[in-house]
């Protein structure tokens, strides 16, 4: 073995390395506790979903649990013929499937299948299940620096654990310190809303939406209308919309569905 | 032939472990790669070949459950058929959901186990016996019953397999999830934590611990309490100065990483609510119960 101070966990990337990956997962296979991991090893592997993900991935393939390596499998393709699915469908099932009356019955099936989805495309769908169809709470983009941020950092934890109610809590006490932060605004309206207070979060985002070359602009815009179509404010909503979909930013194209479905 | 890259990463090797073992890893890179370069280009060529090289995997997850359920082994070809034709009428759905970026072995993986559950389901129906009991009585034998059970020990095993995975630091993951799920955590947990080394406290120190640590509930308020008490204990067998928002906000980071892996790698479709039901039983049922003397 070389001089334990010249051995290398990382690659250039910052994940660990193909032998560190093959160290980690013999360790856990064998439970020798003489294998030695380095702390920073383990650290990057709480921290770091990717290498976890490598390192249980190849626990499996060494327990012969999965069968990625399985040399044979080529071979199998090969050897099947290309028709052999034809010739293994069970002559019962053949015979079913080329009946004249299941023919007929597939036909009536699909026009009825048809008639039913052209009934509920037409039909006009309801504010809340519209929604419901194109809500979904924006993604965390934060970077946190610093101690100062602590309550940030603990209110995008619960954001990201879907725990927006206590997410609220949190993002109000640090709303309460820092009200011009539009991180915490953003993020506290985007959770009011998803805990179905749109009443309270549509003053954030039109704060946010009204700000002059603000980083949520957009977003908050798009949210805003979300929110007026959560409390019914249809008139509201489709000028909201009307705006969006005369921009060209990511949201355009979904506004223009909306206000073709509200029409 | 073995390209560049992959030259590259062989003669890195460093002495650290077998070799066989490091090249297995590499190997088994490669082996996805290849597999996954050979799946996008039937799937949009030749999909009825690309279905027939997951055969071995349809003809495998059947057989696991039939070696448990050996009353549906009659049953056995016309299930693994009845998948298979069912697979290859996924084409259209697959061509639309599937997301590239996805590894098609584990995105084929998920729709092959649901469609064998809902074949064991289907053939269930027609299964019902009568069984005698050990003593003697009869009672209405569900395969269903052991179904479930099948499904249980497995996930068990997997979770089992992500909490062993933390090698050195497996007990204070176990203390911490303890803490967050609001289950019982015993004075064994507590010793734990110190392997061979002298803890400091006493037992009837860590038993007072121990007993503090089932108040407080599962709010947020409450995980926070249970945390700043058992803080003190993390942080001597850690030899660190860890404050209990960092303690929590690490278990979590740990949890959600837990449910990626078991939804993506395995597709399973916990959420923190599901997990949690998960972990208790995992708890309850399996991992205490080996340390019960």
């Amino acid at each position: 073995m070389k001089d334990k101070q010249k051995i290398v966990y990382f690659n250039s990337r910052g994940h660990l390395n193909d032998e560190t990956i093959a160290l980690f997962a013999k360790r856990i296979m064998t439970n020798d506790e003489s294998i030695e991991i380095p702390s920073s090893v383990i650290a990057h592997f709480e921290e770091c979903e990717d290498c976890k993900t490598e390192i249980l991935d190849f626990v499996e393939v060494i327990a012969d649990s999965f069968d990625y390596v399985t040399p044979l499998l080529k071979n199998q393709i090969e050897s099947e013929p290309k028709k052999s699915h034809q010739e293994k469908v069970k002559p019962k099932i053949r015979q079913i499937i080329l009946s004249r009356t299941f023919r007929i019955c597939s036909l009536a099936a699909i026009l009825l299948v048809f008639m039913a989805v052209s009934w509920f495309v037409r039909h006009q769908v309801s504010p809340e299940r519209l929604f419901g169809q194109y809500f979904s709470p924006y993604k965390n983009v934060i970077t946190i620096k610093g101690t100062n941020d602590k309550k940030l950092a603990e209110g995008m934890l619960l954001y990201d654990l879907k725990m927006y109610d206590s997410a609220i809590v949190v993002f109000t006490e640090a709303f309460m310190i820092d009200s011009l932060n539009r991180d915490i605004k953003f993020y506290l309206a985007n959770s009011l809303l998803a805990s179905e207070m749109a009443d309270e979060a549509v003053p954030l985002f039109y704060q946010l939406q009204q700000e002059k070359n603000g980083k949520y602009n957009i977003p908050s815009n798009w949210f805003l209308g979300l929110s007026y179509l959560k409390m019914n404010e249809i008139d509201r909503a489709s000028l909201v919309f009307k705006e969006i979909a005369e921009q060209k930013n990511s949201y355009s194209d979904k506004a223009k569905q909306i206000l073709r479905k509200l029409d | 032939m073995v390209s560049v890259a992959v030259t590259k990463r062989l003669m890195a090797y460093q002495g650290m472990t077998d070799f066989l073992l490091f090249y297995s890893k590499i190997l088994k890179d490669v082996v996805v790669q290849y597999s996954q370069d050979e799946d996008l280009r039937l799937l949009h060529s030749d999909f009825h070949l690309l279905i027939l090289k997951y055969k071995p995997l349809i003809d495998k997850l059947v057989d696991e459950r039939i070696r448990i359920l050996p009353e549906f082994e009659p049953e056995r070809q016309d299930m693994i058929q009845q998948i298979f034709e069912n697979l290859l009428s996924k084409h259209e759905t697959i061509l639309i959901q599937y997301d590239s970026e996805q590894n098609f072995r584990n995105y084929l993986w998920k729709i092959i186990k649901n469609e064998c559950v809902n074949s064991f389901q289907r053939e269930n129906k027609h299964i019902r016996r009568f069984v005698p009991m050990l003593q003697g009585n009869d009672e209405i034998f569900d395969p269903s019953d052991f179904y479930d059970d099948l499904v249980v020990k497995e996930t068990f095993r997997i979770f089992d397999g992500i909490i062993n995975s933390y090698t050195i630091s497996k007990k204070k993951l176990v203390v911490c999830l303890k803490v967050i799920l609001s289950v019982k955590i015993s004075l064994f947990d507590l010793t734990q934590l110190f392997n061979d080394h002298q803890s400091g406290y006493s037992r009837k120190e860590l038993e007072d611990i121990s007993k503090n640590l089932t108040s407080g509930g599962e709010t947020l308020r409450g995980i926070l309490i249970r945390f700043h008490l058992i803080r003190p204990v993390l942080n001597l067998a850690e030899k660190a100065n860890t404050d209990e928002h960092s303690y929590w906000r690490w278990t979590n980071q740990q949890i959600i990483h837990a449910i990626n892996y078991l939804n993506n790698k395995h597709g399973m479709n916990f959420d923190r609510e599901t997990l949690k039901i998960l972990a208790e039983k995992y708890f309850e049922d399996f991992y205490d119960k080996q340390f019960q003397f």
